[in-house]
């Protein structure tokens, strides 16, 4: 798989068709994120596996933001799996990215980590690379549904309490590219306390969290508390999708219904 | 949401009153209170 994402990369970057390609490199033993530029550096790129398919992540497309703020008018190739190319349509329709200006570089996850990422589309509409595997359904959210109303407050309290504020949910999330974030804001959040102002801390960005996260699940893999954060924008996401039929990331062109005057529309 | 983390949601109430409608205001409140006193105090109050 990877040596037909080289020859892909290689072509886009000897015809001059982008910039540079942000992808990932293996460097001393360690996975990072890198802009390639030139063809001889391909001999370094990684697809983020160490031990296992997919087991080092970034958020690859929050990397292409910062790159493509600082230079508007040049092309650049990204590296998507199935969740990057979600985040890119979500970036789009947020105007943080140009399509015009991203050349996607897609590739399937196999089926062992579509299973372990509980990947609801474990690849991208148009991939290079990989077969495409089917999605897997995940029922965390209904087990916590299940319980009784006193025993769900009580669950998610605890999970809320061990937050230690580090920040890592919003900074690892691509969907996190506002430059002011409520998170900061004292009169929400207060600062320099622990702990957290529960449920406020995490319910905010929950609800920021509505018509953009893709459920890529990068804030639950950076969490060092093991809050299942995930579960909760799941929540927020189903709330979208059973209110206006409405899914981030799923399609490439569709509006937000959140973004929208009037009555709700058809999707 | 909130009923999903443990929060009855008849703790939550949005409505629109135009200014102009002071008596439809104060009945709406009227009959909040009544809902919050059943209800009683807040889960994360005791907290």
């Amino acid at each position: 798989m990877i040596d037909t994402i080289k020859q892909k990369i290689s072509g886009l970057l000897s015809d001059a068709s982008v910039k540079g390609v942000v992808a990932l490199k293996t460097a001393n033993g360690h996975v990072t994120p890198c802009v390639f530029q030139k063809e001889d550096d391909l001999d370094m790129l990684s697809l983020g596996d160490m031990q296992a398919s997919g087991d080092t992540r970034y958020p690859l497309n929050k990397v292409l933001i910062t790159i493509a703020r600082q230079y508007p008018d040049d092309v650049f190739g990204v590296l998507v799996r199935g969740c990057d190319e979600r985040g890119l349509y979500t970036l789009y329709r947020l105007n943080q990215l140009d399509p015009d200006k991203v050349v996607p570089i897609g590739f399937c996850c196999p089926e062992e980590l579509a299973k372990a990422c509980e990947c609801k589309k474990p690849y991208p509409d148009d991939p290079v690379a990989g077969e495409k595997t089917k999605e897997i359904f995940q029922n965390r959210m209904e087990e916590i549904e299940g319980m009784d109303i006193s025993k769900r407050f009580s669950f998610w309290m605890d999970q809320f309490s061990k937050c230690i504020k580090c920040y890592g949910c919003r900074n690892i999330c691509s969907m996190c590219f506002c430059r002011e974030c409520s998170l900061e804001c004292e009169d929400l959040v207060s600062k320099g306390s622990l702990p957290v102002d529960i449920p406020v801390f995490h319910l905010t960005r929950a609800m920021h969290m509505a018509d953009r996260c893709i459920d890529c699940g990068l804030c639950e893999e950076a969490c060092p508390s093991d809050i299942p954060l995930r579960v909760l924008y799941k929540k927020t996401s189903r709330i979208m999708n059973a209110e206006f039929g409405f899914t981030s990331g799923i399609e490439k062109q569709e509006k937000s219904p959140l973004s929208m005057l009037g009555p709700a529309p058809d999707n | 949401m909130l009923d999903f983390c443990g929060i009855e949601k008849e703790r939550m109430r949005a409505r629109w009153v135009s200014s102009a409608e002071a008596p439809e205001f104060v009945e709406e409140i009227n009959q909040f209170i009544n809902v919050l006193k059943k209800l009683g105090p807040s889960p994360l109050s005791m907290n």
